[in-house]
């Protein structure tokens, strides 16, 4: 570049050329320009009517000066936008969107309501269990009933502090919206029956624990008034018989024998401690009294080889002196 | 004198600066950016056309209606002066392939002619600036848009081998030819050197 600028033949001309050169458009090429270099730029806005100006303009010129026009998508995102928005609008105004809430919670309330009736009959039928009288099988169906029936009325009911206009325009909302009441509903029913089987069955679990202890009570007293009746009448001498003549005592026997199979360890302790007395009554010679002993033991424990269990020298006393008796007798 | 104050501060600014501010839409940008280029580019339009004022009229207003139609594609980046030109230089070209003939058709005598009407007369520098003007349409068309990017647009080598899509040193060489020739023509009897 320099080259050619230190060159003096390019001085020269470039000398004569500035001098020379300073030709300039015409002011209405000028004006024309400008003109349209503003309308371009502010051409946005402006009306029909300047348009028409511009294309004849535009001839004059030979090329498009006409303004860029305004993008179709722009309005109909607008459209789409309003479109949306309104009908997000509908849909939420439409949309039934309190009927679950008030719902779930008249459930909620039923459901608390429902617990604590569960719980004060549960405490009731305890105590009842206690005091001995046994609830019939009417009076469960009867509660039944009232559980069964206890939701539904809670949950249609609508909650005392509200409006009657909006009491009756819940309801209708529940009427528009009855799937989601209704799970609810069928939730708590279930929720109710399944507190009702497990009442139930515990009712039933105390009531055979009740019925057992009596039994056992009852079996008990027999057999003690049995056997007191034995040793006041005296000692035969052959069980079998006297199975024959008194058939309370062999009814008492087999109570017995139940109630050693319901107990037996509580049995074999009292055994235990027979034995025990009889073995003290042996080594104190109170032979007497031995032998009323012997004889209650074998009552009470009719099935146990005396064997297994006596001291060898008792069982040949026994043997002794029955054989004694017998031949007295 | 807000204006005026308005017009200092454009002034000022770079030729890039000003088109980004048209872009934005100030007009009075354009304004400052016409003023600025208007003599150059007319004359560098009217050199290329033969000094045919109608056609270069018509093709001036073509090349600032281009540019003002596409100012949005305009990078800061590129320098203005080398967008002016590139439009310019496309704009002729055009032209050129669509008139398929330029107006070298003066003669090399009527140049010779003039001169020998003596430089001692008081229409001298009048003469000189007709000879140089007709010296410069007698040059081939790559010398010629050569030597008057360089001379109107002020361009540098690199700026006119971008326009003209040649390399630096085409530029170079076609641009002394230009020179040699114009000397040869205006200084008929001066040895060349």
């Amino acid at each position: 570049m320099n080259d050619i600028e230190n060159d003096k033949d390019y001085q020269d001309i470039h000398e004569k050329y500035q001098a020379s050169s300073n030709e300039l458009p015409p002011l209405s090429i000028d004006e024309s320009i400008l003109k349209a270099a503003y309308k371009a730029v502010g051409s946005e806005g402006e009306t029909h009517a300047n348009s028409a100006e511009q294309s004849e303009q535009n001839n004059k010129f030979g090329v498009d000066t006409q303004p860029v026009k305004r993008a179709w998508y722009v309005p109909l995102s607008y459209v789409a936008m309003l479109v949306i928005s309104l009908s997000v609008v509908m849909k939420l105004a439409l949309e039934p969107d309190t009927a679950p809430m008030i719902a779930q919670t008249d459930l909620y309330q039923a459901d608390a309501g429902l617990m604590d009736n569960l719980e004060q009959k549960e405490l009731s039928s305890i105590q009842e269990i206690k005091s001995d009288s046994p609830r019939t099988l009417e009076d469960t169906n009867i509660e039944r009933q009232e559980l069964s029936k206890a939701p539904v009325a809670i949950a249609v009911m609508p909650a005392p502090t509200q409006a009657p206009a909006k009491v009756a325009e819940k309801a209708a909302m529940k009427k528009a919206a009855p799937s989601v009441a209704s799970d609810d509903m069928q939730r708590a029913e279930q929720e109710v029956l399944y507190r009702q089987e497990r009442l139930a069955k515990r009712k039933q679990r105390q009531n055979q624990e009740i019925m057992k202890s009596r039994a056992k009570l009852e079996s008990d007293s027999v057999l003690m008034s049995e056997a007191a009746d034995f040793a006041s009448s005296g000692i035969s001498e052959d069980r079998q018989e006297e199975k024959a003549k008194k058939p309370g005592v062999v009814a008492g026997l087999s109570r017995m024998e139940r109630s050693d199979q319901i107990k037996d360890q509580d049995v074999a302790k009292e055994q235990q401690v027979l034995i025990d007395e009889l073995v003290s009554l042996f080594e104190n010679k109170q032979y007497k009294v031995l032998e009323q002993k012997l004889k209650e033991y074998r009552l009470i424990y009719p099935r146990i080889k005396d064997k297994e269990v006596l001291p060898r020298a008792m069982l040949d006393w026994e043997a002794k002196e029955i054989g004694k008796t017998s031949q007295k007798e | 004198m807000n204006d005026n104050s308005a017009v200092d501060k454009l002034d000022d600014q770079t030729d890039e600066a000003l088109m980004v501010s048209y872009q934005e839409g100030n007009t009075a940008a354009f304004d400052v950016l016409y003023a600025r280029h208007k003599g150059g580019l007319y004359r560098y339009v009217l050199r290329q056309l033969n000094n045919h004022t109608e056609l270069a009229n018509e093709i001036f207003q073509d090349i600032w209606m281009k540019l003002v139609n596409a100012r949005l594609r305009y990078q800061p980046s590129a320098k203005f002066t080398t967008y002016l030109y590139h439009l310019a230089h496309n704009r002729l070209v055009d032209h050129w392939r669509s008139e398929k003939k330029h107006q070298q058709h003066i003669e090399y005598e009527d140049i010779l002619e003039n001169q020998s009407a003596g430089p001692h007369n008081k229409l001298h520098q009048q003469q000189v600036q007709k000879e140089i003007k007709q010296a410069i349409a007698l040059l081939p068309e790559e010398q010629r848009s050569a030597i008057l990017l360089k001379e109107e647009g002020l361009l540098s080598l690199a700026e006119i081998a971008e326009i003209t899509g040649v390399n630096r040193e085409t530029v170079k060489s076609r641009l002394r030819y230009a020179v040699k020739r114009l000397q040869g023509m205006l200084h008929p009897l001066r040895p060349v050197q």
